[in-house]
């Protein structure tokens, strides 16, 4: 539970940089766990190595 | 919120719920064992992550003959909507083979019809991802009429959007023409088919037994019909080479292709090792291609079929380019029925879509033979010509070593209307080959000598010093620059610089006539 907090305290302080504020300037209202979708389900079920190509990918 | 808004919205969720099941547990359970993803995975797989919308998705079937009233499923097999592939918008359609086969019939057609419409009316590019067994035949005549809108649409969309159809399963029968008409095919390895009839046709016509794959694989359309551009191992890679291509590609053809800048290092200086003065000796054309374009950016087309010209797109400083070049290491780069075909159908493209085309010419001649005379290397070759001579994107060639006769004419040549011609100092611009030329205009000197094999060397010597070499092409005009390899880039990056507001006016007509 301690590192839900943590985690919760972290995206909240992303968020609040993210829009150019300070976290307590933030009212959360609630947290909700997102699901997998199909496809991600899909993909950890059988361990596939996967990266969605990306625009400049084959230059690295 | 009151009982009637939760009695509604439970309806609503109830609906949403049938479209997300699709054809059932089972049948998606049996897609991902033979190795396919779902309709709606394969949308997730090729869009930017959550943007994909869909349409229409509780469109359903009106037919009622053959039982069909009590077979309705939610959306009747085909996914269709839009989002964003590198942050640009994009349409797509994706037949669900868990819902009847992915069969198509009214009101898939209908479903299809509205976002190519969509595609086309903003200006997006449209991808079609195929896993049918073809038409719905308890709908008879409806169906066929539905894929005769889908052929329709594709004709008039173009050269105006660009057009991409996935097969990720079967596509059979008449399916396959829209496929055809699309800009690119991309298939997978193991799980994809296209066939005109299948092989129990075949077997009942012919008497032929083959298989599936063995007909209409995606090792054969890759390889041999070269009906298929791309082919990849599984369902995930596939999409990504989708998504790798379209970030070469304008959204129609009143834009550009984005730049997009990546590591950059001018490799030019090692082309001397790579490409042999002795016009003999072979190499890979792809390692000079490499050498001057950014780094790792080159995306071959149809890679494995016509390997004796090489095409595909790549970077040069960001932007795209369109590549043409003759494959010294196959054939000696010779040029034949189908890579004529395959280079005109290219170059034709770039042309649609604004994309400059670069060409490396290293070419003995067009394949001589019965084979190719009587299989219309005529009528084929006078593509590449044609498709040349019509283009109006920015031109550059690289007359790297061979160039010779009717073939050095069709690759982007000066008198074709390239607008920028370089050549390499090992550059030989002739009408044929020394030893084929003194064959002919030495013949009588040759005969009545009494050293004849001394005046064939002597003949041969003066041949290749005055001919076997660019300097006669420049001096004539030919040639607009005798360039050092190592300078390759550099130059090719100015003269896209100087052509980049290229504007070039062809007479009014309603279209031209190429020779098909």
């Amino acid at each position: 539970m301690a590192d839900d907090k943590l985690i919760a305290a972290m995206a909240v302080a992303c968020i609040a940089e993210e829009l150019g504020t300070v976290p307590e300037h933030l009212k959360v209202v609630s947290f909700r766990e997102v699901p997998d979708s199909p496809l991600e389900a899909y993909i950890k079920e059988n361990n596939i190595n996967y990266h969605k190509y990306q625009l400049g990918d084959e230059s690295l | 919120m009151d009982s009637t808004w939760e009695t509604k919205l439970g309806e609503l969720n109830e609906r949403r719920a049938r479209v997300a099941a699709a054809g059932g547990q089972a049948r998606v359970d049996k897609q991902h064992a033979s190795g396919k993803l779902t309709a709606r995975e394969r949308m997730e797989a090729l869009f930017d992550d959550g943007t994909f919308v869909e349409v229409d998705d509780m469109v359903t079937s009106r037919a009622t003959d053959f039982g069909m009233d009590k077979k309705k499923v939610i959306g009747d097999g085909v996914i269709t909507g839009y989002g964003k592939i590198h942050g640009r918008t994009v349409f797509a359609s994706s037949q669900d083979f868990t819902i009847g086969g992915g069969s198509l019939g009214e009101a898939q057609a209908m479903k299809i019809c509205r976002v190519m419409d969509m595609a086309l009316e903003m200006k997006a590019p449209y991808i079609s991802v195929n896993d049918s067994g073809g038409a719905r035949i308890e709908e008879g005549i409806d169906s066929l009429a539905g894929y005769a809108g889908i052929f329709y649409r594709n004709t008039i969309a173009s050269g105006v959007i660009p057009q991409i159809s996935v097969i990720m399963g079967p596509c059979a029968g008449g399916a396959c023409y829209s496929p055809a008409i699309c800009d690119y095919i991309f298939m997978t390895r193991e799980t994809s088919q296209m066939y005109i009839t299948g092989p129990a046709v075949v077997k009942s016509v012919t008497g032929e037994v083959i298989t599936a794959s063995e007909l209409g694989g995606a090792g054969v359309h890759g390889s041999v019909s070269g009906v298929a551009h791309f082919v990849y191992d599984n369902d995930l890679d596939c999409l990504n080479g989708v998504r790798r291509l379209l970030g070469y590609l304008p959204s129609n053809n009143e834009e550009k292709a984005a730049p997009v800048t990546g590591r950059t290092v001018d490799q030019c200086a090692k082309l001397a090792d790579i490409v042999p003065s002795d016009s003999r000796k072979g190499y890979d054309v792809r390692d000079v291609i490499a050498a001057f374009a950014d780094n790792g950016s080159f995306m071959e087309v149809q890679k494995d079929f016509a390997m004796n010209i090489v095409v595909g797109f790549a970077r040069i400083d960001g932007r795209t380019v369109g590549i043409v070049a003759n494959q010294s290491n196959y054939m000696a780069g010779s040029l034949e029925i189908n890579a004529s075909d395959k280079g005109a159908r290219f170059i034709r493209f770039c042309d649609c879509f604004n994309i400059p085309l670069v060409t490396l010419v290293d070419v003995p001649a067009f394949l001589p033979g019965t084979v190719q005379e009587h299989g219309g290397i005529i009528r084929h070759g006078a593509k590449l010509l044609y498709a040349y001579s019509e283009a109006t994107v920015p031109r550059i060639s690289i007359i790297m070593r061979k160039a010779y006769g009717g073939a050095y004419i069709a690759m982007n040549s000066k008198g074709l209307g390239a607008d920028v011609v370089y050549a390499w100092p090992i550059a030989e611009i002739a009408v044929m080959g020394a030893s084929g030329a003194v064959a002919i205009i030495g013949r009588n000197a040759i005969k009545a000598a009494e050293d004849p094999e001394a005046v064939k060397k002597q003949l041969i010597d003066e041949y290749n010093e005055k001919f076997m070499n660019p300097y006669v092409a420049a001096e004539h005009g030919y040639v607009d620059k005798v360039i050092d390899p190592s300078e390759t880039r550099e130059e090719i990056v100015r003269a896209l610089d100087m052509l980049e507001n290229k504007k070039a006016g062809r007479p009014a007509r309603k279209h031209g006539n190429i020779p098909l």
